[in-house]
């Protein structure tokens, strides 16, 4: 819920302020930090197995074919007009 | 690609220092993740003019491509949750909702488990790397539209340039509003399956 607050704050002052931040710029940092900060949590974690690898590699194989194949009807019957 | 390799070494040291150091990293981490919606909801208001002329170009599209994105991804997710050891239906569906988005996929669901965190992370990163290698292999042979679809969430920023030079405007114009669609609707999707499944 506090995401979604932020979201919809960053969504309002968006309107609000004219004045275009650099952006780019300021979620690169935090890119780098929170995923340093991601980095030190698993870090702290156990790895016990060979899951941590292979899982998302399997998973992210699941996840993108299937998108391709519903993309791919999406297209064949909306896509040509 | 500098950027991604940087990424890659932030996360590397972040382990090795974790592994050596007890540190209590959570409190910096959810400051950043606050500063990056704060900062993107910001950036999609002040866009918004752009926005609504490339969504009414691209038409039904822009809406029903993401869509697919988003249900092949949960789709997928699922089956592999059911095939593969550690992970349940619920939590393969919940991490393959990220659609690439590795950056609040991965610290949003370490809030609830560290090691979910990390696979959601990797999972979805791994999505990108795998746009921007197999995009300008395979968008002739499949469809440069249907193709935006490997990307996810991450064809509204850092692989839309692939899109656009490879397949031309009107793909990019189509990833554009793919990604920010998805970008609209992956975190309520995200919240909604944590309450259910976490």
């Amino acid at each position: 819920m506090t995401l979604l607050i932020f979201f919809a704050l960053g969504v309002t002052a968006g309107f609000f302020v004219k004045r275009e931040f650099k952006i780019e710029k300021i979620l690169n940092v935090t890119l780098v930090v929170l995923v340093f900060a991601m980095g030190v949590r698993a870090g702290q974690v156990e790895v016990r197995s060979w899951k941590l690898l292979i899982v998302p590699i399997a998973l992210m194989l699941a996840a993108t074919s299937t998108s391709v194949l519903m993309g791919l009807v999406v297209v064949k019957f909306f896509g040509r007009r | 690609m500098v950027f991604a390799l940087i990424l890659v070494i932030a996360l590397v040291a972040g382990i090795i220092t974790g592994r050596h150091i007890d540190l209590d990293i959570s409190l910096l981490a959810d400051v950043m993740l606050y500063t990056m919606l704060f900062f993107i909801g910001m950036e999609m208001a002040q866009k918004r003019e752009e926005l609504v002329r490339d969504f009414t170009e691209v038409g039904v599209l822009a809406i029903l491509l993401p869509i697919a994105t988003i249900m092949g991804s949960m789709a997928g997710g699922a089956i592999a949750g059911l095939l593969l050891p550690g992970i349940t239906f619920g939590t393969g569906m919940t991490i393959a909702s990220g659609c690439g988005w590795y950056s609040l996929t991965g610290p949003y669901l370490a809030k609830f488990n560290p090691e979910y965190g990390l696979i959601g992370f990797l999972a979805n990163f791994m999505r990108e790397i795998t746009m921007l290698i197999f995009y300008p292999l395979l968008f002739k042979w499949l469809d440069p539209i249907a193709a935006v679809t490997i990307g996810g969430a991450t064809t509204m920023d850092s692989t839309l340039p692939l899109v656009r030079k490879f397949a031309g405007r009107k793909a990019g114009i189509v990833a554009f509003a793919h990604g920010f669609v998805i970008s609209l609707i992956v975190p309520l999707l995200l919240m909604l399956e944590t309450g259910v499944f976490f």
